[in-house]
């Protein structure tokens, strides 16, 4: 089967306003190989030059890229370009076919010698995941009893995109969640972490993707917020095996116009460049991101 | 044995010694005899009548405050920084009692080991359902980062502690686990060295273990994991820096150890490698014991807001390049949620049943714990099973119905973040306080290191907390004091008995040591400021003895002096005193008296002694004890000032105090250390420190040389110290030249500026690969314009022709020193890391 292909750019420039001494970094900017998505190329172009770079799988199978610059430098460039084929869904899951939410959550309980299900590392809370009142005065009646879990987070989400604004101005990355809840307003990473917080608040697993947007829509389609930067959603365990991803931002079940770039707990595992730098004094940080359909499509036009 | 008991040991307090009941009484036997380890003390301790154990507890406190034995009990740059305080009397525990305690705690870290190598690994444990996944993932001592990695010879724990508690039964359980960075192993042997001497013949006679030989274990267990190809590794000790509570203990240890003592900026990751920046360049580092807990360890990968930890250490360390001692991510181990699980995860690794219990512990998240739990809510402890837990513990016998009411429902909807403990009444041990034996409760902190056959080592012995004044709550945080530990040996054994000693490394503070740039940096500036504190003195001391002289007030050395104390800013400089300003001697005198004392102006005498105290304390590691001691009864010359206004005699006394503490440390350092870097770093700073006064005291006085008061010339002479050289030369009263040629130009005179030019000349030559040409030139031209130099006629080379020039060349070359040494030795060490923004 061949899906659509896509190139995506993702660069990330810091401009100091002296020069440092050393710094070291860590990238999460490689698109995971997924049954759905296949990374066909990947390449990190770093400027000026690293003084050494290693590469790893982190604990989520994420690859991580690490460099070092002991050159020093002013500003520093940092260009992710990588090509992911995307396949149609087979099929879509049905939300009336998913257990009942209390199902799920009570099969993770622990009990002595019983068997143990990895998803359960997502149902606690995590560093900007913490849980409080507020997050379940918010969600109050969302999940009925015996709601089955995939309706019941189709429904939280509906009420995040109905009740907040998008704002980019209105947070910053450590914007706690009762904040984002009290002004009722943030971005696609406050959103996810209130979702991942209120399913986690009733003991739910939810996972926290980081991933892109196609920049221009097929013809016909909306252009979806969160296409200049990278983009990032909600995966909710649904089965053993069975996570669903959830886009609380553009109120949709992510399709062929999201590329998976890497999950963990939040924002904190998976943030797409970080970094320690000595020396430099103040920066700016530019981020731009573009994602393009490949002219080799089939059945596209350039 | 004379039968003297009766009289002075200490049966005589055993009827006015009493404890709360249902507490295990370390000290009498149930019949209300002494149990048998105190009646063995008190047969051989000789007096301890009230009036010795006084005299003995004056002697501890007075060991305590020279060693400069501290607990900061907040982690603050102006907190306090309390006293540690020991009790006179030793815990003494018998051989039969010791040993099983001693095999189970080692197998109680083999088992943690064990533990560690599956969660960091395959997570069987989890798999099986043997430990609750909640406990691991949602710990935040659990370090995704580190998982995957399997360090060098399998072993995660180094040094490992317990706590541990006796309950009414007498049987000693585990209340607690430190497997991050655990504190307290220095405070113990240094309790135990001043014990051991107090008490020699009952340390003889009781055959007690020395405790000493354990910290060999623990550094030869380091150097034989620390991965290195050639050669003997290069291990350090990692401090957070001396704002930590027990920074004390960190120096101590390095000392004891051998290691130099770094903190985070003093280190550098490179190609996956650590390197230590010392003064000729970066030094490979191949083992690291920290005293960081993990989250501070590395902004990059742990916690990104701290800068006291190395970024891309936790890569090095993965990458296999170097040892850190313990491993990252231990702190899920000292869960207390992890007790109840233990027994089970035992048997299934080690095949064993465990041996020494822990305290009962129900983590509430597991259904059936729960229930258990809620049963015994009336008298149990509840606490939070996650350090980023919401409280503090919670005695729930002392909490009222509707308090109680809370507990129960919290725990019923919210089960997870707790657990209950059994409440365990502690047992009590006798402390002498206030001229009486009094009894508190105690927890007893021991130590284990990995050895080289897969084990573990116990130090027999450890650290005892006794609770504070309310007899129950055992926290050095919160007051309360500690003990000594006395283990006998088993019977037969032969303990070869001696009184420990404290380090090697005391006799010779630091060997060769490589000296990083921040040691460097503190010692130039502890050389600076003990020589300005000497100074400083001196020039009181000078203007002091002379105000009351007869015409004092209208003389020309008297304008001389004041201008001198001016521009040290020892009195307020004329341009900001008000114009009417009392000027009469009297008030002079009584301005310098209270400036004396006052620590907070920057020019001070107590300002620079304290500022010589503070950078000291920086590069303890590096002081021998003697020198310690010195500062601190220097420092609390200072410090304690009379009380009441002080006179001019008090003042007087105090200078000379402070001059003689001076001139010994001055002394140590020439006698007693090594000439490494370090020395060399601490001589330029005084060399150059003593170059400005001098300089700068001349062309104060240069504008009175005309005059012919020879009084003038005659303070010069004291203020350098060089009365008797010039007496000895000169048979007349001083004259001007002559003066000037004796502390300006005579290479001869210690105290003069071009003996402190040949000194810093030498020495600069003498550091590592500096790019020093610059001031090495700069300091040939001023020798040369000296040579040249004629007081009566002025010079002629360099562009001196006047005193007040050469004075200008000099102070010209000071700075030039120091701005060099700046950039090429001490620079980058304080830069902060920042962390970079992010989208």
């Amino acid at each position: 089967m061949k899906g659509r292909r896509y190139r995506v750019e993702h660069q990330t420039r810091y401009v100091h306003a002296g020069r440092t001494l050393t710094s070291q970094h860590v990238a999460c900017l490689t698109p995971r190989t997924l049954p759905r998505q296949r990374l066909c190329s990947h390449e990190l172009e770093i400027e000026p030059q690293p003084s050494y770079a290693t590469e790893r799988i982190d604990f989520f199978g994420n690859a991580v890229s690490e460099f070092t610059m002991l050159t020093r430098y002013a500003e520093l460039e940092v260009m992710s370009r990588s090509v992911v084929e995307v396949f149609p869904a087979k099929s879509q899951v049905d939300p009336y076919s998913t257990p009942a939410w209390e199902d799920v959550r009570d099969e993770l309980v622990y009990r002595r010698g019983a068997r143990y299900d990895p998803a359960a590392q997502f149902s606690y809370p995590s560093p900007y995941v913490l849980l409080a009142p507020e997050v379940e005065i918010f969600m109050r009646d969302v999940f009925t009893p015996r709601m089955p879990i995939l309706a019941g987070a189709l429904a939280l989400m509906h009420r995040i995109h109905h009740e907040f604004r998008f704002d980019p101005g209105a947070t910053s990355i450590t914007t706690p969640v009762t904040r984002v809840l009290a002004e009722r307003r943030g971005v696609c990473q406050d959103f996810a972490h209130l979702q991942i917080a209120c399913l986690r608040s009733l003991g739910l697993p939810a996972r926290y993707v980081s991933g892109y947007l196609l920049t221009d829509p097929p013809p016909g389609q909306p252009r979806l917020v969160g296409a200049d930067a990278s983009h990032a959603w909600v995966s909710v365990r649904c089965a053993r095996d069975v996570w669903v991803d959830l886009d609380p931002t553009n109120d949709v079940v992510p399709d062929a116009r999201h590329i998976t770039m890497a999950w963990g707990r939040d924002y904190g595992d998976v943030s797409p460049l970080r970094g320690v730098v000595l020396g430099g004094a103040e920066h700016v940080l530019h981020v731009g991101v573009s994602v393009m359909p490949l002219a080799d499509e089939p059945g596209r036009s350039p | 044995m004379k039968d003297t008991t009766a009289e002075h040991g200490l049966d005589a307090f055993l009827s006015a010694y009493t404890l709360p009941a249902g507490h295990f009484d370390e000290l009498r036997a149930a019949d209300g005899s002494l149990r048998e380890p105190w009646r063995q003390f008190t047969a051989h301790a000789g007096d301890l009548t009230p009036a010795a154990l006084d005299r003995a507890q004056a002697r501890i406190a007075r060991q305590i405050h020279e060693n400069g034995i501290t607990y900061n009990v907040y982690a603050a740059a102006d907190g306090p920084s309390r006293p540690w305080t020991l009790d006179v009397l030793p815990l003494i525990v018998e051989a039969e009692e010791w040993e099983p305690l001693a095999r189970g705690l080692r197998q109680r870290a083999r088992l943690l080991n064990a533990v560690a190598a599956d969660l960091y690994g395959p997570q069987r444990l989890l798999e099986e359902g043997l430990i609750p996944p909640a406990l691991v993932f949602r710990h935040p001592g659990f370090l995704r980062p580190c998982h995957g990695v399997t360090p060098a010879g399998g072993v995660f724990l180094h040094f490992v502690a317990f706590d541990l508690a006796r309950g009414p039964d007498g049987r000693w359980c585990v209340v607690g686990t430190r497997t991050q960075a655990p504190s307290g192993a220095g405070y113990a042997l240094e309790n135990r060295t001043t014990l051991s001497r107090l008490f020699l013949d009952a340390f003889r006679g009781l055959h007690v273990q020395p405790v000493a030989p354990f910290f060999d274990t623990l550094r030869s267990t380091l150097l034989a994991a620390a991965p290195c190809e050639q050669g003997t590794p290069h291990v350090v000790l990692l401090t957070p820096g001396p704002y930590n509570e027990t920074y004390f203990e960190h120096a101590y240890l390095a000392r004891q150890l051998g290691f130099p003592l770094v903190e985070g900026g003093d280190l550098t990751v490179r190609h996956s490698g650590v390197f230590l920046k010392t003064v000729s360049g970066l030094r490979r580092v191949h083992g690291i014991l920290r005293r960081l807990d993990d989250d501070y360890c590395d902004p990059l990968e742990l916690r990104s807001d701290s800068t006291l930890g190395v970024a891309g250490l936790v890569d090095a360390w993965r990458a296999g390049h170097v040892l850190v001692a313990n491993a990252f991510g231990m702190g899920v181990l000292e869960s207390p949620a992890l007790f109840a699980f233990l027994p089970g995860v035992c048997e299934r690794l080690l095949q064993e049943r465990i041996q020494t219990p822990s305290l009962a512990t129900w983590w509430c998240g597991e259904a059936a714990a729960l229930r258990d739990a809620q049963q015994r809510l009336d008298t149990g402890v509840v606490k939070p099973a996650f350090p980023d837990g919401p409280m503090e513990p919670v005695f729930l016998a002392g909490v009222d119905a509707v308090g109680h009411q809370e507990w129960v429902t919290r725990l019923a909807t919210n089960p997870a973040p707790y657990v209950v403990e059994e409440y365990l009444p502690l047992s009590h041990a006798p402390v002498w306080e206030g001229g009486a034996l009094e009894s508190r409760a105690l927890m007893l902190r021991v130590f284990l290191c990995a050895d080289h056959a897969g084990d573990y080592q116990v130090m027999p012995g450890g650290l005892l907390r006794v609770a504070g004044a309310d007899r129950q709550v055992v926290s050095s945080q919160r007051g309360g004091g500690s003990k000594d530990i006395w283990v006998m040996s088993a019977r037969n054994a032969d303990a070869g008995p001696r009184p420990e000693r404290r380090s090697r490394g005391d006799e010779e503070p630091h060997g060769t040591q490589t000296t990083s740039s921040r040691a460097a940096e503190h010692l130039f500036w502890l050389g600076r400021y003990a020589e300005r504190s000497e100074t400083c003195a001196r020039l009181l001391r000078a203007v002091l003895t002379r105000l009351a002289d007869p015409g004092a007030e209208t003389s020309d050395w008297r304008a001389s002096l004041l201008r001198t104390c001016r521009r040290q800013e020892l009195l307020e400089p004329v341009d900001d005193a008000p114009a009417s300003a009392d000027e009469s001697s009297a008030a002079v005198e009584r301005a310098l008296i209270t400036g004396l004392f006052d620590r907070q102006t920057r020019h001070s005498l107590g300002f620079n002694v304290e500022q010589t105290v503070r950078v000291a304390g920086a590069v303890r590691d590096r002081l021998s004890s003697d020198n310690w001691r010195l500062l601190s009864r220097l420092s609390q010359s200072i410090v304690e000032p009379p009380d009441g206004e002080a006179g001019l005699d008090d003042a007087l006394d105090v200078i000379d105090q402070t001059i003689i503490a001076l001139v010994a440390v001055a002394g140590l350092e020439m006698a007693h250390m090594t000439r490494n870097d370090g020395w060399r770093f601490l001589s330029i700073g005084r060399h150059l420190e003593r170059l400005s006064f001098i300089v700068s005291t001349m062309e104060d006085v240069l504008e009175e040389q005309s005059s012919s008061d020879p009084r003038v010339l005659d303070w010069l002479l004291d203020l350098s110290d060089s009365r008797i050289t010039y007496r000895s030369r000169h048979m007349r009263a001083p004259e001007w030249p002559a003066v000037v040629d004796l502390l300006v130009l005579d290479a001869h005179n210690p105290r003069s500026a071009l003996f402190q030019v040949a000194k810093l000349d030498k020495h600069l030559r003498l550091l590592p690969d500096g790019d020093l040409a610059e001031v090495l030139t700069q300091i040939d031209r001023v020798r040369r314009a000296c040579a040249d130099f004629d007081v009566k006629q002025g010079g002629l080379f360099g562009g001196v022709e006047t005193p007040a020039e050469l004075f200008g060349a000099f102070h010209g070359l000071a700075l030039g020193i120091s701005d060099a040494l700046t950039l090429q030795y001490f620079s980058h060490v304080y830069e902060l890391p920042h962390a970079t923004a992010t989208f």
